[in-house]
């Protein structure tokens, strides 16, 4: 997670040991936030600059199977970030951080769940993968995890993106998807069996 | 709840394995531009309303809504070809797709279209809007840009069914994205073999780039749209660029100068040993007005200060421009349709398009063979033939690398020729300079 963006809404008061640089940060990222939800359009681009990266990591490796919809499920959630930024409030319990990756999460297991009229055709594999300069075993390795997570149900998928690469806890998880905590634990369960299996089986043959 | 369970050895590694895609460059500048449309979308749904009820108030009475340069297409829809057609996807593209060609689509909410081509090859018109994206048996071509043309060919032993997509961009940019294997932006002049097996293969295309010799539009143009719709840097990085495009120019021009080698971005007052060794090149160069489909080019600001133009010369330079840019539009519609027999094709592609289209229904050999003789004549190594049974490629490119000399002469006799030559040379040339060779004809005798 950006460490910047996470700082961002806890306010000053609540970062007693960040340093200056960090708190300098957090008070210009909270303006930030309040011009953009005031209508300042270059804050809210800015902003939306900021959330672009985590949202379009987090919906390609929700959407490992969908690669052609990416653009549009990440375009399709900064929207909505646009439109309820004024319902956001920056005194409440959810970070911004975490309030944008939940839409997100949710678009995305929206998208998984609707019934597709066109079917990509790119099923098998996912958006991005190693460049050339990668070597022969992470290629390997790389197809495998996308293969086993593409397994993944895309609620166990979810549990283990949020927790992994965006450093949700446990609870934030489970109001994200409004699931209980047990539940959380045991999908996170399941994909990390998953992960082993894949870097135990490399060559992702199941 | 605080667990913080921490992940293994191995599922560290599988998870650093698991690499995630980068947003483009340009995401938020079209998030921003989609929400400004809704915002428009929703005054202007506010206001329909408004006026419909006072309509009813009153005693009832008609809405008429027009849709400018709409292509009034249907949402959703499928064809199979079995001539030649042009296809309107929506409200903002168009499909001119060849024979034998299929195409389906559909449009969401917001606009955003998706079409599969799983066969033939189809040229793609994309107004500026929601994303719009092509699915092929091989790969994805999402728009960033404008026009682009998408043909599957048949290949053995390829995935996608035996099939290889050449994506070719006009105007603008897309995204070609091959199925597992990453995905590449194309930019205008530029073409990408996608084949399913390997990521997407840039090849040099067959079209004369738009501003072969100017900035780039794929690194230009995201850096102006962003500027346009805000974004703190943005503005900055737009001005930077053109400084930085301005200063590679001078560098190239004074590093040919130094090495005693002619000056490749020059388009016009060049000597008689360039065009000789032009000629042998079989290349042409030439400069003309920025075409674009609905507003004749107008004089830049920075010419304005630099020349001290006053308000009548621009006038009388505009008012030039503008007559040009009607009469080559025109002669472009008129060179379509004959190529193509598609009149509504030609009302609704930019100058671009069509030249593009024009050019790409030449053959190759013929396009080497019209260079040749046109490089031969401009260096004085051939006259020009009477023969009046010129192709349609041919009568476009003596049309269009005559443009320049043809408007520094017009705009000469309203404000003399010598402000008419610094006007021109001003920009190297007006508005968009082009470089271009198909290589020579085999049969050609070399001067």
């Amino acid at each position: 997670v950006n460490r910047s963006i996470t700082l961002s809404l806890l306010g000053p008061d609540a970062l007693p040991s960040a340093s200056a640089r960090e708190r300098r940060v957090t008070m210009k990222q909270t303006a930030l936030l309040a011009s953009a939800q005031r209508g300042d359009r270059a804050a809210l681009a800015a902003l939306i600059d900021e959330q672009a990266g985590p949202v379009y990591a987090l919906v390609s490796r929700m959407l490992v199977r969908q690669p052609a919809l990416v653009d549009d499920v990440a375009q399709d959630v900064l929207l909505r970030v646009v439109e309820n930024l004024s319902r956001f409030d920056p005194r409440g319990s959810a970070k911004l951080s975490t309030w944008v990756l939940t839409i997100a999460t949710r678009r995305c297991i929206d998208v998984l769940r609707r019934p597709r009229r066109l079917e990509p055709l790119d099923e098998e594999l996912a958006a991005v993968s190693p460049g050339p300069e990668e070597s022969a075993e992470q290629r390997q390795l790389y197809r495998a995890v996308v293969a086993a997570m593409a397994e993944l149900s895309p609620e166990q998928r979810a549990v283990l993106v949020l927790r992994a690469y965006h450093d949700f806890e446990h609870d934030q998880i489970a109001r994200a998807l409004e699931i209980e905590p047990g539940t959380v634990r045991s999908r996170l369960s399941r994909a990390r069996a998953a992960l082993r299996a894949a870097v135990d089986r490399p060559g992702g043959q199941r | 709840m605080s667990e913080r369970e921490p992940f293994e050895a191995d599922e560290r590694r599988a998870l650093d394995a698991w690499s995630a895609a980068t947003p483009p460059a340009d995401l938020a500048a079209r998030v921003l531009a989609r929400s400004n449309r809704r915002q428009r979308g929703r005054r202007a749904r506010w206001g329909l309303a408004a006026a419909a009820a006072l309509l009813g108030a009153i005693g009832g009475g008609a809405l008429l809504l027009g849709r400018s340069a709409s292509t009034g297409g249907a949402r959703s829809g499928s064809r199979q070809l079995a001539a030649r057609g042009t296809v309107a996807i929506g409200d903002r593209a168009l499909a001119v797709a060849e024979a034998g060609s299929t195409l389906s689509w559909r449009l969401d909410r917001d606009g955003a279209a998706r079409v599969e081509q799983p066969r033939g090859n189809v040229f793609y018109r994309v107004s500026p809007g929601a994303s719009f994206r092509v699915t092929t048996p091989v790969g994805v071509v999402t728009v960033l840009g404008t026009c682009f043309r998408v043909a599957i060919v048949p290949a053995a032993g390829t995935a996608g069914g035996g099939a290889r997509a050449l994506v070719t961009v006009h105007e603008g940019r897309v995204q070609a994205m091959s199925a597992g294997f990453g995905g590449r932006e194309v930019s205008a002049g530029q073409a990408a073999w996608l084949d399913g097996a390997s990521a997407p293969q840039l090849r040099p295309a067959t079209i004369a780039p738009r501003r072969a010799l100017a900035a780039s539009p794929a690194t230009t143009r995201p850096a102006r749209a962003a500027a346009r719709t805000g974004g703190p840097m943005a503005g900055k990085l737009s001005r930077d660029l053109s400084r930085l495009e301005r200063e590679v120019g001078v560098l190239r021009r004074a590093l040919a100068k130094a090495q005693g080698k002619a000056d490749q971005t020059k388009v016009f007052d060049l000597k008689k040993s360039d065009l000789v060794a032009m000629a042998q090149r079989c290349e042409l160069r030439w400069d003309m007005p920025s075409l674009t489909i609905d507003k004749a080019p107008t004089v830049p600001k920075k010419h304005r200060e630099r020349l001290g133009l006053g308000p009548a010369e621009v006038a009388s330079i505009e008012d030039v421009l503008a007559k040009q840019h009607r009469k080559v539009v025109s002669s472009l519609r008129k060179l379509y349709v004959e190529v193509t027999n598609d009149r509504q094709a030609a009302r609704v592609l930019s100058p671009w398009s069509l030249i593009s289209e024009i050019t790409g229904k030449s053959p190759r050999a013929e396009r080497k063979a019209v260079f040749s003789q046109l490089a031969r004549e401009r260096a004085g190594l051939a006259t020009a033939s009477a023969d009046e049974r010129r192709s349609a490629f041919e009568r476009m490119m003596r049309l269009l690398t005559a443009l320049g000399a043809r408007l520094e002469k017009e705009i000469g006799a309203r404000i003399g020729p010598d402000l008419a030559r610094r006007y021109r040379r001003e920009g190297g040339g007006f508005g968009s300079r082009s470089r271009s060779s198909y290589g020579c004809p085999k049969s050609d005798k070399r001067p």
